[in-house]
């Protein structure tokens, strides 16, 4: 459960589940809405993925990200959101990352 | 110990104490011999099917017979109470609440791992169509569970049985629609 609030606490990973809600992207489709270089946006991914939150499966050359989030994860989550980084009044994109 | 394992440990264990409890309610009283046939093999047929007919990581039914084992522990459990006069019938009042309780928090919790089950599902209907669909009968559980639960924790028994039933059958007809709607939406034919 602690790999859970460590996914949830960062407001990069909250927001790329919140894309996942929406339906499976890719990983390219995914690092596309962020302003982060891809190995940044790749240790995200494992975090998801290693918390049990997100589902990858390769399709050719592509991977595939999918939302994997119980109902009380999905809760947590908004709760993290509420009392954090509010994502409706966030930027579509994030500021480019210095020094990664 | 893998984590599968370690499930099918829980879930055998589970499975013993239901039908020793079974047994002892034939015993006591044999009028009640087909409750306790019922209560006693159900859940090891239905799981036996399930590990015979399934392939892949079988951790999440296990799981699930575990949870099954406990509401059926509870429910035989009143019944062999009553049966052996360990409880009044106020007190088996008690018991049919506690049953109804623990039967709204098992359905919220099958709910909760509803969204994270992503193998199996109609394979026509689009991925974003199915988590869709997963999310919303992962949520209608959820909330249609722990209704129920408030509503046998907080009613009268009588009204308990008439409301928690009402709210668990809405939310399973709710759930059936969007089946029905994103299975003839998702359809190639």
């Amino acid at each position: 459960m602690s790999g859970v609030f460590r996914a949830l606490a960062d407001p990069t990973r909250r927001q790329v589940l919140a894309l996942l809600k929406e339906r499976p992207l890719s990983a390219g489709e995914l690092a596309d809405r962020f302003d982060v270089s891809k190995p940044t946006m790749s240790a995200h991914f494992n975090v998801l993925r290693e918390a049990g939150l997100i589902d990858a499966t390769r399709q050719g050359k592509a991977i595939i990200y999918r939302l994997r989030m119980s109902v009380l994860e999905e809760a947590l989550m908004g709760l993290a959101q509420t009392v954090g980084l509010d994502l409706k009044s966030a930027p579509a994109t994030l500021p480019k990352e210095e020094g990664s | 110990m893998s984590k599968e394992r370690f499930a099918l440990a829980l879930a055998v264990t589970g499975v013993l104490i239901v039908a020793a409890v079974a047994v002892a309610l034939a015993l006591v009283s044999p009028d009640r011999l087909r409750t306790a046939l019922v209560g006693g093999l159900t859940l090891p047929i239905l799981w036996g099917a399930v590990e015979l007919f399934t392939g892949g990581d079988k951790t999440e039914a296990r799981h699930a017979v575990v949870v099954a084992s406990a509401l059926v522990l509870v429910a035989l459990g009143v019944k062999l109470g009553q049966a052996a006069g360990w409880l009044g019938h106020d007190e088996g009042r008690l018991g049919t609440q506690l049953v109804g309780i623990f039967g709204g928090l098992v359905m919220a919790y099958f709910g909760n791992r509803i969204p994270k089950l992503l193998e199996r599902f109609n394979p026509r209907v689009d991925a974003a169509r199915r988590q869709a669909f997963q999310r919303h009968a992962g949520w209608v559980f959820v909330l249609a569970g722990l209704g129920s639960a408030l509503t046998w924790a907080l009613l009268p028994v009588e009204s308990a049985r008439l409301w928690g039933t009402l709210i668990v059958a809405g939310g399973v007809a709710l759930v059936v629609a969007r089946l029905i709607q994103c299975g003839l939406r998702g359809s190639k034919a």
